[in-house]
């Protein structure tokens, strides 16, 4: 194992891939030579030439439509959106032509490209850099989302993510660049389509993933000092969903907690709270809870406040565990 | 003609009795004021006596079994032989709500029987959906659970609870011999000794105990006085109290005093967590934990805060000789708003207390041990004593707990500013 | 079946003829292919006829728009593009997709949504594709089959093969933003594209003079750096000579071209469509250029073809539909919950 930076973690495994498959490129504005706006790119054109490392025009919808065009020839294309704020700008691409190809044309032609996005708050970023949508893009069937919050999760499911073949958004965030935390030194893969057990515990599930794991996993020390252990799931991928980690645990634990930094309001809470409703009501001791952010745009200067964190977690299991 | 023999409801809250024994057998002839059962409920047992003459003509509820209250127990024939049904005609008679004496409990032998239907209040149960498949699979009403449960909301511990006491029953009272075998083998398996079948009482403190456990954030903090004081003080106020009234009073009366004072200092003590939010009481009625030879009892010396010691001694003298006895009426048992609970007179030093639920906290009481402390820079020996109290941090911050704490530190050690 | 065989690319870039405004131009070289491009403008004809027929006779599912009267662009375009070569169109893409060679037994079958449809029957017209034939699928959004057409272009040139992508799109695209961030980043790359404006003066149902300045399409390739050229879309030389030489200028490294063509649509926006936003005479007018009935008088004219070929191939053609159409008809819905399998690998 070696400590390395999440940034780092993502860069390795783009060399890592460009240099196994010929046919994986990476595409978008800025990774060139500057590597990237958050360094994920830095080195690869270098690496590999400017054939395969393309710094485009600020164009999102051109970018992803030609990341989409190529690979439907057989290119496996990795593109990186500046901020996951700007998919909207090219979300027809997304969301009527990338994640409809396979099955549009029944399968005589596929996407599997990769995009690389930065989502959430935490830098002071302001309203337009600091989202997290992937409850969106969840929503959109033939897409695959993940949202890793480890550099060993991060490099591993960015590797499988190319491999894949179909289209995965995939959702860094943007705090995390900085964090290091232990990745195998040999290669190793990271499965699309399952959960990690970030922390057994037999009383309370927390289901959460990316950063709001680090802050799930604060507020369970906080709770066990009290007395309540909780189970924490990072869900590393939204889509495919791991419901049977999640099914397994809350069969446990009888309680379910969910955690994300988006907006509360139909978020994937909502979805894996009214999964269980209907799938496995019987199993539950106490109502469900979500722990999101409030129905506001992210503020600039009142990220504190807006940011859901590890006290509303604490706060929320309080709830459910003295319901 | 013949008349049923109901378990009778004894005290406000009592919801279901447990048939301990029967003092006669199917056949016997009973006198009018002889016991025909006893039964337990609320930690306490009861005789119940025969309200009229005639024949125990059946046994409906055998002995070890747990039901609601109005539920027909027995049957009374006037005549030997019988054990035709009891009238369906006959007038329920009302059952006594609130008077609690042996006598009224007697009354309520022979009435005809009130049939309560279980499952009829079902819809109005809450429960959460884990409770009700338990329940579900076990082949349980909820009503029943609900009966037997103290929960507001029927959760997956009130129904395992009940099953568990179930179990417990079943077992003592196995369907077949090769049952009864075979629960036996299943239990040596596990381990050698002997197997003793849960009464009304651990049953209720094993609930009430693991729900506290469950439903309270419980934390703790432990504090030395100085009760030097303290014991000089009941050494003074003993002569005129015993002569007075007869007791002598206890530390653990002063204490009682003195833990009243505090909390009137520091309200938030005197809190109950309810799902619509804090209530804050105005009276401290408090709970003294009480060892019985096979069990535990918290009877409540009502508005301690405003009763002198005189007063405090004699009412817990008279409570705990009768719960001693078995004879403590429910309602003695109910209503406390905090707890204390002493070991010292067993020489532990310290020790943590469970709440006693719904309290937010109860201190626990350590023994006075001569112990060596600095004093002025010079090491001096002190009676030193340690209270170690358990607080809801659902409610109770740590720093208010450490106030009342630091409070209650201050008049331990000079007893007068209970005065002040 | 009196299908002619087709001439290769290679084949055809010999002895381009001149570009006529009308049929009945002067001497013409032997055939350039113009039985094969008379065959392939009558085809998506009569197929396009006969769709309209079983739609309104209420056989097929949605909606349909249908490109009658456009068949010179479909046919001249395609006629320049090989097998390898790709194209991407657009909701009304029934005759660039047939022109491009795809089969017409899989394609009705897509279009009757039947489960041995090109596409499983989960598209329909508005979605028709095939890897076979190169037709990278039709697309219901106006101007999103742009961006995805460079990635195309893109592969070619990243593979290092000559093959070329075409990329049509209407009039009313050429007003959205994926029209001029391909344009520019095409150009930019030297991408091996040809954007095909298949101008035909609606966009949807208003009229190209309501929304936009300019007349000329084409002139906003200048604008991007690479060349624009605006053809008779009705005349299927015309069209054919001006793709040509964006095919050649694509393969031989040189970067992409916007070749405008303009025509004119003789039906609604779809099939249906009562049209009462044309002013009084259009349609009249607009139908009385016909690419094919104009191209025949000149293929008769020159000596090419007599009547009774023409008629022979029309014949063919109408058996060959009717065949397709049964197919279709007889072929089992798609199996219950079958389209579940196509959104993930």
């Amino acid at each position: 194992m070696k400590e390395t930076r999440y940034i780092k973690a993502i860069n390795e495994a783009l060399h890592e891939e460009m240099a196994r498959d010929e046919t994986v490129f990476i595409i978008g504005e800025d990774v060139g030579a500057p590597g990237g706006a958050f360094g994920g790119t830095r080195g690869l054109l270098q690496a590999f030439g400017e054939r395969r490392v393309r710094d485009t025009p600020i164009s999102e919808s051109a970018i992803v439509g030609l990341a989409l065009g190529a690979a439907m020839k057989g290119l496996r294309p990795v593109v990186e959106i500046m901020f996951a704020d700007f998919l909207p700008v090219c979300m027809d691409q997304i969301v009527n032509q990338i994640a409809k190809t396979r099955f549009m044309f029944g399968g005589q032609f596929t996407a599997p490209l990769v995009i690389r996005a930065p989502g959430g708050a935490g830098l002071n970023a302001g309203p337009q850099h600091s989202q997290s949508l992937e409850a969106w893009f969840a929503h959109i069937p033939g897409l695959k989302v993940v949202m890793p919050a480890t550099p060993a999760d991060a490099k591993g499911l960015l590797k499988s993510a190319i491999r894949d073949d179909d289209p995965v958004l995939f959702l860094e965030h943007k705090a995390l660049y900085a964090t290091s935390g232990a990745i195998p030194e040999e290669e190793y893969l990271v499965p699309i389509g399952k959960a990690d057990v970030r922390r057994t515990g037999r009383d309370v599930t927390i289901v959460t993933a990316s950063r709001m794991v680090y802050q799930t996993l604060e507020a369970a020390e906080t709770l066990a000092g009290q007395g309540t252990d909780a189970e924490v799931i990072d869900l590393r991928s939204l889509t495919p969903l791991d419901k049977d980690a999640i099914f397994k645990s809350v069969e446990k634990t009888s309680r379910l907690v969910i955690a994300h930094e988006a907006v509360k309001s139909f978020g994937i809470g909502a979805e894996i709270a009214a999964m269980i409703s209907e799938e496995m009501i019987d199993v539950l001791d106490a109502p469900i809870a979500r722990v999101g952010a409030p129905f506001s745009p992210v503020p600039f200067s009142q990220e504190g406040d807006y940011l859901p964190n590890a006290s509303d977690i604490v706060r929320a299991v309080e709830k459910v565990m003295t319901y | 003609m013949s008349s049923a023999i109901v378990m009778p409801k004894v005290g406000l809250t009592m919801t279901e009795g447990k048939i301990v024994e029967w003092k006669k057998g199917v056949g016997d002839r009973v006198e009018k004021g002889e016991t025909v059962f006893v039964f337990e409920t609320e930690k306490v047992s009861y005789d119940v006596e025969a309200a009229q003459s005639g024949f125990l003509a059946s046994i409906i509820v055998s002995e070890g079994e747990t039901v609601a209250v109005g539920t027909e127990v027995g049957l009374l024939d006037q005549a030997p032989g019988g054990s035709a049904r009891p009238q369906p005609a006959a007038a329920p008679a009302p059952i006594p709500q609130a008077d609690v004496s042996r006598a009224a409990a007697a009354h309520a032998v022979a009435a005809p029987a009130v049939a309560h239907a279980a499952g009829g209040v079902s819809s109005k149960i809450r429960a959460t959906p884990l409770a009700r498949r338990i329940a579900k699979a076990n082949g349980l009403d909820l009503s029943q659970v609900a009966a037997a449960s103290p929960s507001v909301r029927l959760k997956k511990l009130d129904v395992e609870s009940f099953l568990a006491a179930r179990a417990t029953h079943a077992q003592a009272v196995p369907a077949s011999p090769a049952a009864a075998a075979s629960q036996v083998a299943a239990a040596s398996q596990n381990a050698d000794g002997r197997l003793v079948r849960l009464t009304s009482m651990r049953e209720i403190i094993a609930r009430k105990m693991l729900a506290s456990t469950v439903d309270a954030a419980q934390a703790y903090m432990v504090v030395s006085v100085d009760a030097g004081n303290l014991v000089e003080a009941r050494q003074r106020l003993m002569p005129s109290i015993e002569k007075q009234t007869g007791v002598r009073p206890t530390l653990t009366d002063l204490l009682a005093k003195i833990v009243a004072v505090a909390i009137g200092r520091h309200p938030v003590m005197n809190t109950r967590w309810t799902p619509e939010g804090i209530l804050w009481l105005d009276a401290v009625h408090m709970g003294i934990a009480t060892a019985l030879d096979d069990g535990l009892v918290v009877p409540v010396i009502a508005d301690v805060g405003t009763k002198k010691l005189s007063a405090i001694a004699t009412e817990r003298h008279e409570l705990i000789e009768s719960a001693r006895a078995g004879k403590l009426p429910p309602e003695r048992m109910k209503g406390s708003t905090f707890t204390i609970s002493s070991l010292g007179m067993f020489g532990v030093e310290e020790f943590s207390a469970i709440i006693n639920q719904p309290e937010s906290a109860i201190l626990a009481i350590g023994a006075i041990i001569d112990t060596p402390v600095v004093r002025d820079g010079a090491v001096v020996v002190r009676p030193v004593m340690k209270l170690t109290l358990t607080y809801d941090h659902r409610i109770i911050d740590g720093a208010k707990a450490a106030a009342f704490v630091a409070t209650l530190k201050d008049v331990v050690e000079e007893p007068l500013l209970a005065l002040a | 079946m009196n299908k002619p065989q087709k001439s290769t690319p290679a084949a055809s870039s010999k002895a381009a003829p001149k570009p006529s405004n009308t049929a009945a131009a002067g001497a013409i070289p032997n055939d350039d292919g113009f039985l094969e491009l008379h065959y392939s403008m009558l085809r998506v004809r009569r197929v396009e006829e006969r769709l309209l027929q079983v739609f309104s006779e209420g056989k097929i599912p949605g909606f349909i728009h249908v490109s009658i009267g456009q068949e010179a662009v479909a046919t001249g375009v395609c006629s320049c593009l090989t097998p390898a070569d790709t194209i991407f169109t657009t909701h009304r893409g029934h005759g660039h997709t047939l022109a491009k060679g795809m089969e017409l037994k899989p394609f009705m079958a897509e279009i009757y949504g039947r489960a041995n449809g090109a596409c499983h029957g989960n598209s329909g017209s508005m979605h028709v594709a095939s890897s076979e034939a190169g037709v990278g699928g039709a697309n219901g959004i106006v101007g999103a089959g742009l961006p995805i057409s460079l990635g195309s272009a893109f592969a070619s040139a990243f593979k290092g093969e000559d093959s070329v992508t075409a990329v049509f799109f209407g009039d009313g695209a050429s007003n959205q933003g994926t029209f001029h961030e391909s344009m520019n980043l095409a150009a930019l790359w030297n991408l091996p594209l040809i954007f095909v404006c298949e101008n035909n003066g609606w966009a949807q149902f208003t009229s190209q003079k309501s929304y936009m300045k300019i007349d000329s399409i084409a002139r906003r390739a200048e604008g991007y750096g690479m060349p624009g050229v605006t053809v008779d879309g009705d005349d299927v030389l015309q069209v054919r000579e001006g793709m040509r030489a964006a095919v050649a200028r694509a393969r031989a490294g040189n970067g992409p071209t916007l070749l405008e063509c303009k025509t004119y649509r003789w039906f609604g926006h779809y099939a249906g469509d009562p049209q009462k936003y044309r002013p009084a005479n259009d349609l009249e007018q607009t139908r009385k250029v016909d690419c094919i009935a104009n191209f025949e008088k000149f293929l008769i004219g020159s000596g090419l073809a007599d009547r009774g070929q023409l008629d022979a191939v029309d014949a063919g053609l109408r058996a060959e539909i009717d065949e397709a159409i049964a197919h279709a008809e007889a072929a089992p819905a798609a199996p219950r919950g079958q389209f579940l399998n196509d959104v993930y690998a």
